[in-house]
């Protein structure tokens, strides 16, 4: 009796493991009609994530869940959609999921991710990502973009009003026509930035270099400790410059020359005005080497 | 009114001091940011958790005194509040769990945004005490970060991270040290602190990295 107790669990236990992964690598393929400018959080550990903006008030999911998640949440209503891969407590591997989703362009967005990459195209309101070390690929018209990464790289193109970017290791390059502010937090992580115009600007970094290609119109401010800061401007800029680094160079091509602060220091600093100056540029350093240029 | 003003009053809207102005203004910013949304949700969040910290945990030393008495004459940019310095003063346990460690760096986070903007003119001393306040904080956090990679099977994104920190550490030691020789210059004592908010930010994304491994 007991020995038949035993094969029956044995069974169930077999039965059971061969199952599992055929409910966990279930296909996807979900719709749900929302408002156009509906909130959606999407949350997806591991995997991909590419969201898509489209004309019709519907989300619609796709994918396949990978194996080891517990399931796929869907819930919320037309005005708010929460679409989220729950995997178990305390489980450390789980397979990749890949989702692409498409929303409507108007939707208020916001994706959290550890590893997983995630791609965006098509959208027009407010975008809010939160990723550890997936790579992030953006290309949109924003109101406004919130990107917080600890280690992905970040490739962003399109116009955006705000937008807020914080990187620890990643590299960040932007392509755009217009920002109207945009304040860039990085480590290591080089910015690699090709803008148009943007109004204000906000870059600090570490180690990180800093590389700028466009026009600046009203604000910048960029601070840097050892990475060099390289301005490209597109003809003689209008701004009234303040440039200063404590122990790194500074090659200025259509101004004055920086002079030492102090004989026995050597800070350096410059300070002019261009064209009709209407822009205000500081730049700062530690020991990063300042150029300023045209293109 | 940008991103990181609505940042810097989240504190002071928890605890009630804003002004009717500036409440207003974050209240049309909040309108419109789920980022500055989830921020003082979470905020929130973490004065709950201070609140709910055991109160046995004692400080080690007195930081929010030594700050009040240090910004006398200056009170409208950081009223003292009990529920914060509670939080402030549990980074006193080194041990204690990754989730404290979140909070308390969380606070001190917030806070030392603010404080980079309320230097008052008795410059080279203040700055002094800021950069010993923080050094402070961050070794405590890194003590807790340390343990939290040993025990994570070597996360790459926390090593990756540990990585980062000494790149941190390398620009605070020269920059600490260059301001050390020029303690009247604001350029360098800026550049320490951001040098030192970078680290405090990284701790706090570091501990919740590592609570999640």
């Amino acid at each position: 009796m007991k020995r038949t107790g035993t094969l029956l669990l044995t069974l169930l236990t077999l039965t059971l493991f061969m199952l599992a992964p055929a409910m966990a690598q279930e296909e996807i393929d979900e719709t749900r009609d929302v408002a156009k400018d509906a909130s959606i959080f999407i949350g997806n550990p591991v995997g991909e994530v590419i969201v898509i903006g489209w004309d019709r008030s519907e989300v619609r999911i796709e994918g396949e869940l990978g194996e080891g998640t517990r399931r796929l949440d869907v819930e919320g209503d037309e005005h708010r959609l929460v679409v989220e891969v729950v995997i178990p407590r305390r489980k450390r591997y789980v397979e990749d999921t890949d989702l692409e989703i498409h929303v409507p362009r108007g939707a208020r967005v916001e994706i959290d991710v550890v590893s997983a990459d995630v791609r965006v195209e098509g959208l027009t309101n407010d975008l809010v990502i939160n990723s550890v070390s997936g790579d992030v690929e953006i290309d949109c018209r924003l109101e406004m973009l919130d990107v917080d990464s600890v280690s992905g790289d970040l490739d962003l193109r399109g116009e955006t009003g705000r937008c807020s970017i914080e990187t620890v290791s990643g590299d960040l390059e932007l392509l755009s026509d217009s920002i109207k502010q945009l304040e860039v937090d990085s480590v290591s992580g080089d910015l690699e930035l090709n803008l148009v115009r943007v109004d204000r600007l906000m870059l600090d970094t570490v180690s990180g270099e800093i590389s700028f290609e466009g026009s600046i119109l009203k604000r910048a401010s960029l601070e840097s400790h050892s990475g060099g800061i390289e301005l490209f401007f597109d003809g003689e800029p209008s701004a009234g410059f303040e440039i200063s680094t404590y122990n790194g160079e500074i090659d200025n091509s259509f101004g004055p020359r920086p002079h030492r602060v102090d004989r026995w220091e050597p800070e350096l600093e410059l300070s002019f005005e261009s064209g009709g100056g209407d822009a205000d540029i500081r730049v700062e350093t530690f020991s990063g080497d300042v150029v300023l240029d045209t293109k | 009114m940008t991103h990181k003003d609505a940042l810097l009053l989240l504190n002071d809207h928890i605890d009630g001091v804003l002004s009717p102005d500036h409440e207003d203004e974050l209240h049309d910013h909040l309108a419109t940011c789920p980022s500055c949304r989830a921020e003082l949700d979470q905020l929130r969040a973490l004065v709950t958790a201070a609140a709910d910290l055991p109160e046995d945990i004692q400080p080690e030393r007195d930081l929010w005194t030594g700050i009040e008495q240090m910004l006398e004459g200056h009170p409208r940019r950081m009223p003292a509040s009990p529920r914060r310095s509670k939080a402030w003063f549990v980074v006193g346990g080194i041990g204690l769990a990754a989730a404290i460690i979140l909070v308390t760096l969380g606070m001190s986070g917030i806070l030392f945004r603010e404080q980079v903007e309320i230097i008052p003119d008795n410059y080279a001393n203040t700055a002094s005490h800021y950069i010993e306040m923080m050094e402070a904080e961050c070794r405590q956090g890194e003590v807790a970060l340390h343990a939290a990679i040993d025990n994570s099977n070597e996360s790459v994104t926390l090593v990756r991270m540990r990585d980062d920190i000494q790149i941190i550490d390398q620009a605070l030691e020269e920059s600490i040290s260059a301001w050390r020789a020029n303690p009247h210059n604001r350029r360098l004592a800026r550049l320490v602190m951001t040098s030192y908010r970078f680290k405090v930010d990284l701790l706090n994304k570091a501990a919740r990295v590592a609570s999640n491994t």
